[in-house]
C-alpha cells in the first residue's frame, strides 16, 4: 500500500486551507481526511446523449476527522450529507477529490483501493443505515445478517463466527443472544432491528463508521437507548463516527465536532458546543432558530431566511447561499463560493461577511 | 351546511371512547376509555409514541376506521351532537364540513392521476360550498393564497409539487370547507426544519384567522411545545395525562411523561444526560392488567398491576391517570 | 466483557471478538447450523401452509391436484395387478370381445373405449402422469430461466438488460403454435423436447419481464447497500439477496406456467404435431381423426379428456391464486 504524503501537492480550490490545518493541530494524522470531494450526477443522459447538466450533490468539500472525535454532519434534504456518507464507504465513487483514511497503520486513498485491499477496507470502514425496516433482508435470520461481513470476507470458521455473533449481539444489548440469533427481522421491533444493524457494522471492529441518520425513524424513548449504545461502543470498541443527521439536537449529543452542509458545500465546521452557541454562518443561525425547543415558555425568534431550498443543478460561480441570505452583499455575488476560513480557533466558516457580522 | 355556533362550552367532547381492531390474532385494544375536550380556537396536542393510539383516535373521531375497526363504547360530542350515533350518510355530511383531517404522508392524500384543483373542488361540491365553476375557481385561489401556494400550481399534478408544497396542498384541502375542527396527524414529520418552521407558523396564523380548533398529533414533543395550547399524552391506547402545555412540560406528573420529557435532547441549555425508558410499549393484543405502564414504571406497586388508574384532576385542570404521580414520588411540591 | 485492544499497525487485523478456548472448542449453539436452518424452513413452511389453507380456493385446487396425482399413481399398479394388460394398456391394448369400437361405457370399461379399442379410463390415468411431468418440468425450466435472467437483467442493466428485454418482446409477439408447427415439421418433438422448448420460450418471454421488475424493486433496498458495505460482491448479492427474495414470486409463477404448459401440449397433440405415445390431447386427436369429434352420442371420447385438461389446469391456477395471498401479505384478509 503506497503511503501518501499530506496533500500539499493536490489541486485545491483557490484560497483553501493547506494540509492539516482544518483540524486542531494535535500532531496526529487524522483518521479521515477529505480533500476537495465532489460528486456530480448527470441529468437527462441517455444511451446516445451526453448529459447537459449535472446535479452537484457534493460540491467540493474538505474536512478531517481525528480518531476518537466523532463528527456530526447536519443539513437539510438535498444538502449532500447522505451522498458524502456513501462516498466515504465507497458505495459511490467520487467525481473529483480525495478521501484518505488510515488503514492498518498507513494512509490509503479510498477511491484508489485495489481489489486485493478491499477486504481490509471493508474491515476498517462500515456503515449503519437509516431505515431499520429496510436495511435488514427480511428473508435472512439475524445470525445471517450479522455474520454477513464475516462470511463474505472469509473470517473465521462456523464455530468462531457463531461465537463472534453471539458476543456482538450481547454487546448491543440483544440478550440472550441465542434467542435472537435465529429470529427474523419482522419478529423484532424497530429499536431491536437497529441494534442488529449496529452489530453488523461493528462485528469486524472497524475504526470508522458512517452512521446515516440511525435514529430518525425510531421512537423517542428508543432513540436515546440507541444513542447511548453507540456512544458506549464508541469508547469500548474504539470506533469513530461520522454521524449524519438533520436533527441538530441529536447531533449535539453524538458528536464532538459539527459540520453544517448546504447544497453540497460545508458552510461551517467547528466544535459542536461552539457552533451551537456562536453560529457564524447565516444558514446555521437560521437552522438553530428553526429547531423547535421542547420548552413552551421559551418563545423562539423566526429564522432569518427567505425562499426555498433548490436542487444544486449547475450552480453559478457565486456563494451558494446568496438567494436566501439576509447578509448578501456584492462580494458574495462577485466571487465563487467562499472558502472555509478559521474565524476563531477551531471554528471555520465559509462566508465573506463572517468577520463583519460576528 | 349551516354552522350554528352554539353555546356549548366545548367544541369537541370525547367521553370514554373505546375502539378495538379485530385481527386474526385477536382483539387489539387500540383506544381504551379515552376522554378529552377541545374548545373553540384551541390547539390540542396528542402526544405519544408509535402504537399509542393517537392516529387511531383521529380516525375514530372521523369514523374513517377500516372494516375491522369497531367502536366499542363512548361518545364523541361535536357541539353536543354525538358522532358515534350517526349513520354513515349523516357522518359524510359532517366530514370535511365540520371536521377534517390532514393525514400523515401527504402523498397518501393526493390522488396522483388528478390535478390538485380537481381534488379540492370535489370536496367543495359535495358539501355544496360552491355552485358554479367560477365560484369554485375563486374559492380555490383563496385557499391557495391562504396556504401560500402559487395560483399557477392549481392545475398541476401532485408529483410536480415539492414535499413542502404537497403538505400545503393537503392543508388547503383540509380547510376547503372551513371546518370547525382540523385534525393534523404528524403534518410536518417528513419535512426539513426550516420548511417545518414556516408551515407551523402559517398554520398558526390560519387558525387565528379562521377561528378553527386543531388537534395536533405528533411524536415530536418539541413541535408540540411550540404549537399547542393544551396537551394530551397517550400511552398504549390510554390517555394518561392532560393539561396545558406549560403544566405538562414543566411539571410532568405521570412517570411516562416525565421519562419522555427527559429523553428529549435540546440544542439550548446545558448538555444533560438523556434518560432512557427501559422496555418497549406493550402489545395491545394482550395489554398488561391494571395500569398499562406498570411493567416499565420504576414506581410501580402491586396495586398498579391490578387497578386501572382513573384520569383525575390534580389541580388547575391538570389531569393524570396514575395512582403515584411524580410529585408524590419525588416529594417535591 | 474482555477488553478490546487495537492491534499494532502492521499486524494483520484479527477479529478479537470470539476468541476460542485453547483447544478451539467453544460451542455457543449446541445444534449444528444446518439443522437450525432446516428447522426454521420447516416452521416457515408450516405457517405459510396454514395461511394457504384458509383460502377455500386453494383447498379446492389442492384437492383436485391430489385426486389426479392419486390417479396417476395407482395406474401402474392397476395395470400390473388388476387389469389384463393386453386389454387395458392405454396405448396398445385392445378389447376384442367387443365388436364395435368406440364402445360406450360399461362394466368392463367405465369410460368406454376409443375408436382403436383402447380403454378410455386407462388412457385418462396414463395421460395424467404425462400431464404432470410435462407441466412441472416445463414450469421448472421456465421459472429457473426467468429468475436467473430477470435477476441478472435487473442487477446489471445496460446491454444485458436491453438484449433480454427485446428478446422477451420478440417471444411474446411470436405465436407459439405457429412456431411449434414449423418446428415439428423440421424434427420430431417428443415429450422432453416439448418440455424444454416450452420452458425456454416461457422463461425468456413474459415471465422474465415480471420477475425482472420485482428484482428491480429489490435492488434498491437498503439491505443490498448494506451487503455491499459488508464486502459482498456481485455474485454474493445476486445469489444471497436478490434471488432468495424473488423465489416466492417465482414459485407463484410456476403454478401459472404449469397451466399453460398442459394446455399448450393439449393443443399441439390435437394437431398431431407431437411425437408422444399417449396424452389427453392425443385422445382428442384420435377422436377427431376417426371423425367422432362432433358426435355427441360418443361423448366419452372427448368429455373425459377435455374435462381432465380443464380441471387440472384450473386446479393449478387456483393454487396459484391462493399462493398469491401467501406471497403478498397485503392481499390477505385480516
Amino acid at each position: 500500500m503506497a503511503i501518501h504524503d499530506s496533500p500539499k501537492d493536490t489541486p485545491f480550490e483557490k484560497n483553501t486551507i493547506q494540509g492539516n490545518m482544518i483540524s486542531p493541530d494535535t500532531g496526529f494524522e487524522p483518521l479521515v481526511r477529505v480533500v476537495g470531494l465532489k460528486k456530480l450526477f448527470p441529468l437527462n443522459a441517455g444511451l446516445f446523449r451526453e448529459a447537459k447538466s449535472y446535479v452537484h450533490a457534493v460540491d467540493g468539500i474538505s474536512f478531517t476527522i481525528q480518531e476518537g472525535e466523532s463528527l456530526g454532519l447536519v443539513g437539510e434534504s438535498g444538502s449532500g450529507k447522505t451522498t458524502t456518507g456513501k462516498l466515504l464507504v465507497r458505495l459511490l465513487d467520487p467525481t473529483e477529490g480525495q478521501i484518505q483514511i488510515v488503514m492498518n497503520g498507513s494512509i490509503a486513498d479510498v477511491a484508489k483501493i485495489r481489489p486485493a485491499e478491499m477486504k481490509m477496507f471493508r474491515q476498517s470502514v462500515q456503515m449503519i443505515f437509516q431505515d431499520p425496516y429496510e436495511s435488514l433482508n427480511p428473508r435472512r435470520t439475524i445470525y445471517d445478517t450479522v455474520a454477513e461481513p464475516l462470511a463474505v470476507q472469509g473470517i473465521g470458521n462456523i464455530a468462531e463466527r457463531e461465537y463472534m455473533v453471539a458476543e456482538i449481539l450481547t454487546r448491543v444489548g440483544l440478550i440472550p443472544a441465542k434467542s435472537f440469533m435465529f429470529r427474523f427481522p419482522h419478529e423484532l421491533s424497530g429499536g431491536q432491528r437497529q441494534r442488529v444493524a449496529i452489530a453488523r457494522a461493528l462485528i469486524v471492529l472497524p475504526t470508522f463508521v458512517v452512521a446515516d441518520e440511525p435514529t430518525s425513524m425510531l421512537d423517542v424513548s428508543v432513540r436515546t437507548g440507541i444513542m447511548h449504545l453507540m456512544l458506549d461502543l464508541s469508547e469500548t470498541l474504539g470506533v469513530t463516527y461520522l454521524y449524519i443527521t438533520h436533527d441538530l439536537a441529536v447531533a449535539r449529543y453524538m458528536s464532538k465536532r459539527l459540520a453544517v452542509m448546504y447544497r453540497g458545500k460545508i458552510v461551517e465546521i467547528g466544535e459542536t458546543e461552539e457552533v451551537l452557541a456562536n453560529p457564524l454562518h447565516p444558514y446555521t443561525r437560521a437552522l438553530l432558530k428553526a429547531v423547535p425547543i421542547p420548552d413552551p415558555t421559551m418563545k423562539q425568534e423566526r429564522p432569518d431566511i427567505k425562499g426555498n431550498i433548490s436542487k444544486p443543478i449547475d450552480p453559478e460561480p457565486r456563494c451558494r447561499y446568496i438567494d436566501r441570505c439576509p447578509l448578501a452583499a456584492e462580494v458574495c455575488a462577485a466571487n465563487d463560493h467562499p472558502p472555509l476560513e478559521e474565524i476563531t480557533p477551531g471554528h471555520w466558516v465559509a462566508c465573506y461577511r463572517a468577520e463583519d457580522t460576528r | 351546511m349551516d354552522k350554528i355556533h352554539s353555546n356549548h362550552e366545548y367544541l369537541l367532547k370525547v367521553e370514554n371512547l373505546t375502539m378495538h381492531y379485530t385481527t386474526r390474532g385477536g382483539e387489539v385494544s387500540a383506544v381504551d376509555d379515552v376522554s378529552f375536550t377541545v374548545r373553540r380556537g384551541e390547539t390540542m396536542g396528542l402526544v405519544g409514541e408509535s402504537g399509542c393510539g393517537k392516529t387511531s383516535v383521529a380516525l375514530t373521531l372521523l369514523k374513517l376506521l377500516p372494516e375491522n375497526g369497531i367502536i366499542k363504547g363512548g361518545h364523541i360530542y361535536l357541539d353536543g351532537m354525538d358522532l358515534v350515533k350517526l349513520k354513515e350518510d349523516q357522518m359524510r355530511r359532517v366530514r370535511w364540513d365540520r371536521i377534517s383531517m390532514i393525514f400523515q404522508a401527504a402523498m397518501n392524500s393526493l390522488n396522483p392521476v388528478y390535478k390538485v384543483s380537481d381534488q379540492i373542488v370535489e370536496a367543495l361540491e359535495y358539501h355544496n360550498e360552491v355552485r358554479t365553476n367560477q365560484e369554485a375557481r375563486r374559492r380555490l385561489k383563496d385557499l391557495f393564497t391562504l396556504v401560500g401556494l402559487e395560483h399557477e400550481m392549481l392545475d398541476r399534478y401532485p408529483h410536480e409539487y415539492s414535499g413542502g408544497m404537497r403538505q400545503r396542498a393537503v392543508i388547503a384541502m383540509a380547510l376547503a370547507c372551513h371546518p370547525d375542527l382540523v385534525i393534523a396527524d404528524e403534518p410536518t414529520t417528513a419535512l426539513d426544519v426550516i420548511v417545518q418552521d414556516n408551515l407551523l407558523h402559517e398554520m398558526g396564523d390560519l387558525q387565528k384567522k379562521l377561528g378553527m380548533s386543531m388537534i395536533f398529533i405528533s411524536h415530536d414533543i418539541a413541535v408540540v411545545a411550540q404549537v399547542c395550547d393544551r396537551i394530551g399524552v397517550m400511552y398504549a391506547g390510554r390517555m394518561i395525562e392532560i393539561g396545558t402545555t406549560e403544566q405538562v412540560f414543566k411539571r410532568p406528573l405521570h412517570p411516562y411523561t416525565f421519562g419522555l420529557m427527559s429523553a428529549f435532547p435540546s440544542i439550548v441549555g446545558p448538555k444533560r444526560e438523556l434518560a432512557t425508558l427501559p422496555g418497549e410499549p406493550p402489545n395491545l393484543l394482550d395489554p398488561p392488567a391494571g395500569c398499562r405502564f406498570h411493567p416499565r414504571c420504576p414506581f410501580a406497586t402491586e396495586d398498579c398491576k391490578r387497578f386501572v388508574p382513573e384520569l383525575r384532576d390534580l389541580g388547575g385542570g391538570h389531569f393524570v391517570a396514575c395512582d403515584h404521580p411524580m410529585e408524590a414520588s419525588l416529594g417535591n411540591p | 466483557m474482555a477488553e478490546i485492544t487495537r492491534p499494532k499497525p502492521g499486524t494483520p487485523l484479527r477479529p478479537q471478538l470470539g476468541r476460542l478456548g485453547p483447544q478451539g472448542e467453544v460451542q455457543v449453539i449446541e445444534t449444528p447450523l444446518w439443522k437450525i436452518r432446516l428447522r426454521l424452513l420447516w416452521r416457515s413452511f408450516q405457517s405459510n401452509f396454514k395461511i394457504f389453507l384458509e383460502n377455500p380456493i386453494g383447498l379446492i385446487g389442492l384437492a383436485i391436484i391430489l385426486l389426479f396425482a392419486f390417479m396417476a399413481a395407482i395406474h401402474p399398479y392397476l395395470l400390473e395387478n388388476v387389469w389384463n394388460r393386453n386389454v387395458y394398456d392405454p396405448v396398445i391394448g385392445i378389447d376384442q370381445t367387443i365388436t364395435f369400437h368406440p364402445a360406450p361405457p360399461s362394466a368392463q370399461h367405465l369410460l368406454g373405449t376409443d375408436p382403436l379399442g383402447r380403454d378410455v379410463l386407462s388412457q385418462l390415468m396414463f395421460g395424467t402422469r404425462a400431464a404432470f411431468i410435462l407441466g412441472i418440468l416445463a414450469a421448472f425450466v421456465t421459472v429457473t430461466i426467468a429468475t436467473t435472467v430477470g435477476a441478472l437483467s435487473a442487477y446489471y442493466g445496460g446491454a444485458i438488460d436491453t438484449f433480454f428485454m427485446r428478446l422477451a418482446d420478440l417471444i411474446i409477439m411470436t405465436p407459439i403454435i405457429s412456431l411449434l408447427i414449423v418446428m415439428s415439421a423440421l424434427f420430431e418433438i417428443g415429450f422432453t423436447h416439448l418440455a424444454v422448448i416450452i420452458g425456454l420460450l416461457g422463461g425468456l418471454g413474459g415471465a422474465t419481464i415480471i420477475i425482472k421488475s420485482q428484482a428491480l424493486t429489490i435492488k434498491v433496498r437498503s439491505y443490498i447497500e448494506a451487503a455491499r458495505v459488508a464486502g459482498g460482491g456481485n455474485a454474493h448479492i445476486i445469489f444471497n439477496h436478490i434471488i432468495p427474495n424473488l423465489l416466492p414470486l417465482s414459485f407463484l409463477y410456476m403454478m401459472f406456467s404449469v397451466t399453460s404448459a398442459i394446455a399448450l401440449e393439449a393443443v399441439l397433440s390435437f394437431f398431431g404435431l407431437l411425437n408422444i405415445r399417449m396424452s389427453w390431447g392425443l385422445m382428442i386427436f384420435t377422436t377427431q381423426r376417426a371423425g367422432y369429434l362432433l358426435d355427441l352420442s360418443k361423448w366419452w371420447l372427448i368429455f373425459p379428456a377435455g374435462l381432465a385438461i380443464t380441471m387440472l389446469c384450473a386446479a393449478f391456477y387456483l393454487v396459484g391464486r391462493a399462493l398469491d395471498e401467501v406471497v403478498n401479505p397485503r392481499l390477505r384478509k385480516r
